[in-house]
């Protein structure tokens, strides 16, 4: 998007690194609820006391719930009081608190949407807004379509072509249940707004390490030409959390591991890792790189599911020597539910530059420790002139890419122990950017909302990337919806999985790495 | 820090002497972890006499906390032989988890006037090799003005950083910093810059196209108040605003200790800036008010911006525009210093407006001839 030369600000130009958001409202439909509460409002928060935000903003919270803009506010502070990573300043959070505002509305009623845009209409010019704004959809995916619909009815949206004011769509993952829905949402989606001013959000991408995968690979000769099957064995991505589902018990047990986190994060991050390089950081060029590694995924047939892919419920165990319940006696968990709690697959990229390379991912609740991780395994030495013991061999190379806890990278390389021998012994080099930087690192939610205030969409998942997942991803639920089966394997909570898990990796002479 | 002369040693032992403090770290891990030493750069820190290099010797901690270092104090010390170079070695540790992790060495050199070659020759075979090296000048003194103990460790350095809050001549210090980028790839830094980022955001918003149409291109007057020490701060800020709407200066008047004023020509006719120093109070900018005249079915307006507390507050003339404020993010030099150390390359927006504030520069002096 480009402004015209009388909307053009001398005093913001390319020459400088800085990005500039732009003045606008936000209105977070959900306003008064968890994300909300956990994750946006903290993120603003932070983003003002670093001086990211513009000064012309404001902020709209918009839901059913019954809340004054006084109350709006309360609810703000208690969620940065409790989940900012920054503790909060009182003279700073007086500031930011005046730009807060609630508004009650029913999502369906269209007389809400017309008191919304009154509501923005009459606090912008205080602040200086041109009438751009920002919707964040942090609701339910049912009510996507009610939203996008009311929003267009009350002319809510501005004109695809229209620089300023600009009107931006922010819509959480999942974006559907199946390929069907997804499309289904992304029809409405475009029915009202262009495909420029849709931000489908996947908070993964707006980590610091997963954008650090960009940055490792291009940014540093050494890694781009052993990037292949040549030189790579194979591939793992584990996505573990410690927890089991909680809270998230009722959404969880509609989605299922395949959906909530391998539709969406962990192809996202293996489109990252295994992209062909973009010609330039344009958002276009990094999402197209993205789509066309998605589109060379090798499409699972029904009928090789089974072999392929693993999933799995957690059952009783033991968490850090305390006592786990299994998923099917966890809250609001159907006794007989056959939601998987935990997926490994093998995946194949059918591209020139990872032809035979196996990709193995693994995913799953309550697992020992939360940890996601990227790595990859290269080949052995062609020509073994150490540690010829076969029961010992070398070890091969191992690049790791952590994406949390203790962000970094580490490199496992052999090198000799000290001695009159030669005994080669694995080391590992280890970067923390915690360590290395001393920086706190921003929240992802921060850096993806400023992204959208300057209208880079980069780290968004363009619609066609969204349905290229779930292309992929279709054949396997169709093969479990029709498999009928009524049990799933177990693994005991607190443990890396099912044996068959194992299995899956170990029938190529591989084994799960231990994390 | 006062140390007693056994402290020193011969700067020929300071690589043996930092292995040493390596080994020693090492065999007091209880875990048996090894620890990693985190290096990002090396970074030169130039000093004027001992009190400086004390002060740098606080800093270091809080500096390689954000960017762990090399870091080489270079104190010059006024009564020290010019023979003679003391050196001192220690380093910063702290923990992670666990586990140390020695996170920068840290080395002091005090030498005398004329020992700067000397001092050089040393820092040399000290710089980590494949590491960008940075110069920070912690001196109040304009680096260039300094003449051969700038050259001797400018050399070495991929970067300077210097903060020009204090200069006791601005616009000497202002010419002397610029001709000598001309003359140099050396990539320069101004501390100040980074302090006008809140100032520069505040103005870029609130007198955005978008907000007050065409404000910004009929600027008519500035008026500016600054507190002591902050007009070079002043300064940097009207040479960016000067590059951006490409404003030519005409004339400069120093009419008093006190008081500046330049006339700038624009495309939509003349711009008085008129600056003014108070006798007190902290050496920021503390106000200032951009009136822009009539045009275009808009009438002639302004705008103030105080500095108050840790903000910078914006009150339009517009009454329907309720004031605005941004964060002043004030860090402490060491941390300002680490955040530079990050961004190696030039700045092409800061260039542009150090090119102007020399222009500036060049107007006053041949008004006061």
């Amino acid at each position: 998007m480009t402004e015209t030369s009388a909307d053009a600000n001398p005093l913001m130009t390319d020459r400088s690194e800085e990005v500039f958001p732009q003045a606008c409202t936000i209105v977070i439909f959900g306003g008064a609820g968890d994300l909300s509460k956990r994750k946006l409002i903290p993120a603003l928060y932070n983003l003002a006391l670093d001086g990211l935000l513009p000064t012309q903003f404001a902020v709209i919270g918009f839901a059913i719930d019954a809340m004054s803009d006084e109350a709006f506010r309360d609810f703000a502070r208690d969620g940065i009081e409790r989940f900012s990573r920054r503790e909060l300043d009182e003279e700073e959070w007086q500031e930011f608190s005046e730009h807060l505002f609630y508004r009650q509305g029913d999502f369906g009623d269209a007389a809400a949407y017309a008191a919304l845009k009154a509501r923005a209409e009459e606090i912008e010019p205080h602040f200086g807004i041109g009438g751009s704004r920002i919707f964040y959809l942090a609701i339910p995916p049912s009510f996507i379509e009610t939203c996008v619909f009311g929003l267009r009815e009350a002319g809510l949206v501005a004109p695809p072509d229209q620089d300023l004011p600009f009107t931006r769509l922010i819509v959480e993952k999942p974006i559907g249940r199946d390929l069907e829905s997804a499309r289904g949402v992304n029809r409405a989606l475009q029915a009202c707004f262009a495909e420029h001013q849709l931000y489908r959000i996947d908070h993964y991408l707006g980590k610091e390490t997963v954008q650090n995968i960009l940055a490792m690979r291009f940014g540093n000769a050494i890694f781009e030409p052993l990037w292949n099957s040549k030189h790579i064995d194979h591939v793992q991505i584990t996505v573990a959390e410690a927890e089991g589902v909680g809270t998230r018990a009722g959404y969880f047990e509609t989605a299922g591991a395949l959906r909530d986190m391998v539709q969406n994060h962990i192809l996202q991050l293996l489109s990252l890792v295994a992209m062909e390089p973009p010609w330039s950081m344009r958002a276009d060029v990094i999402r197209d790189r993205r789509l066309d590694l998605l589109q060379c995924l090798r499409p699972m047939r029904r009928h090789e599911v089974e072999q392929h892919v693993v999933r799995a419920q957690y059952a009783s165990g033991f968490f850090h020597g305390k006592d786990a319940p299994g998923y099917r006696r966890e809250e609001r968990v159907a006794s007989d539910s056959t939601t998987e709690t935990f997926v490994a697959l093998r995946l194949f990229i059918d591209n020139w530059r990872w032809a035979g390379v196996p990709i193995y991912i693994r995913t799953g609740k309550a697992m020992p420790k939360r940890v996601s991780e990227v790595a990859v395994q290269f080949k052995a030495v062609p020509h073994m002139l150490f540690n010829t013991d076969t029961d010992h061999p070398l070890e091969p190379n191992v690049l790791a890419l952590r994406i949390q806890p203790d962000e970094g990278l580490a490199l496992r390389i052999g090198t000799k122990l000290p001695g009159p021998k030669v005994k080669i012994y694995p080391v590992k080099m280890d970067f923390r950017y915690g360590s290395t930087f001393g920086d706190q690192s921003p929240e992802a939610y921060e850096r993806l909302l400023l992204d959208v205030m300057a209208g880079d969409a980069t780290l968004f998942m363009r619609d066609d990337a969204v349905e290229a997942s779930w292309q992929w991803i279709q054949p396997i639920l169709d093969a479990w919806a029709a498999s009928g089966e009524r049990w799933l394997p177990e693994y005991p909570a607190g443990s890396w999985g099912p044996i068959e898990a194992d299995r899956l990796i170990h029938a190529d002479g591989h084994a799960w790495r231990r994390l | 820090m006062n140390r007693s002369d056994e402290h020193y040693i011969d700067p020929v032992e300071i690589e043996r002497e930092l292995a040493a403090i390596w080994d020693s770290i090492n065999r007091h891990q209880k875990d048996g972890h090894t620890v990693t030493r985190a290096s990002m750069s090396n970074v030169m820190i130039f000093c004027d006499g001992e009190d400086q290099a004390m002060d740098a010797a606080d800093r270091i901690p809080r500096l390689v906390r954000h960017h762990p270092a090399r870091v080489l104090v270079l104190a010059l010390i006024g009564d020290q032989s010019g023979d003679e170079v003391r050196a001192w070695v220690t380093a910063h540790s702290r923990r992670i988890g666990d586990r140390q992790q020695l996170c920068a060495e840290h080395i002091e050199l005090r030498f005398g006037a004329g020992g700067a070659a000397r001092t050089a020759s040393i820092v040399r075979s000290l710089l980590i090799s494949d590491l960008p090296s940075a110069l920070w000048w912690l001196s109040p003194r304009p680096p260039a003005l300094t003449g051969p103990v700038f050259e001797a460790f400018a050399s070495m350095a991929n970067q300077i950083i210097y903060d020009s809050i204090g200069w006791a001549d601005p616009p000497r210090g202002v010419l002397a910093m610029t001709q000598w980028s001309k003359r140099n790839r050396t990539v320069i830094f101004n501390l100040a810059w980074r302090r006008l980022k809140p100032w520069r955001r505040i103005l870029s918003q609130s007198l955005a196209p978008s907000v007050i149409p065409g404000a910004l291109r009929r600027i008519e007057a500035i008026e500016l108040h600054h507190g002591p020490h902050a007009l070079p701060l002043a300064w940097l800020l009207l040479g960016w605003l000067s590059s951006c709407l490409d404003w030519r200066p005409q004339k400069g008047v120093a009419t008093s200790g006190k008081q500046l004023i330049w006339h700038f020509a624009s495309t939509s006719g003349p711009v008085r800036i008129e600056v003014r120093r108070s006798d007190e109070g902290p050496p920021h900018i503390d106000r200032m008010r951009i009136s822009w005249r009539a045009g275009e079915g808009q009438a002639a307006s302004h705008a103030e911006y105080r500095h108050e507390g840790h903000h910078i507050r914006h009150f339009p003339e517009d009454a329907e525009l309720w004031p605005s404020s941004i964060p002043t993010v004030e860090q402490p030099l060491e941390q300002m210093v680490a955040a530079q150390l990050a961004h190696r390359a030039g700045d092409a927006l800061f260039t542009s407006s150090i090119a102007f504030s020399e222009a500036m520069a060049k107007v006053v002096k041949s008004e006061a001839a």
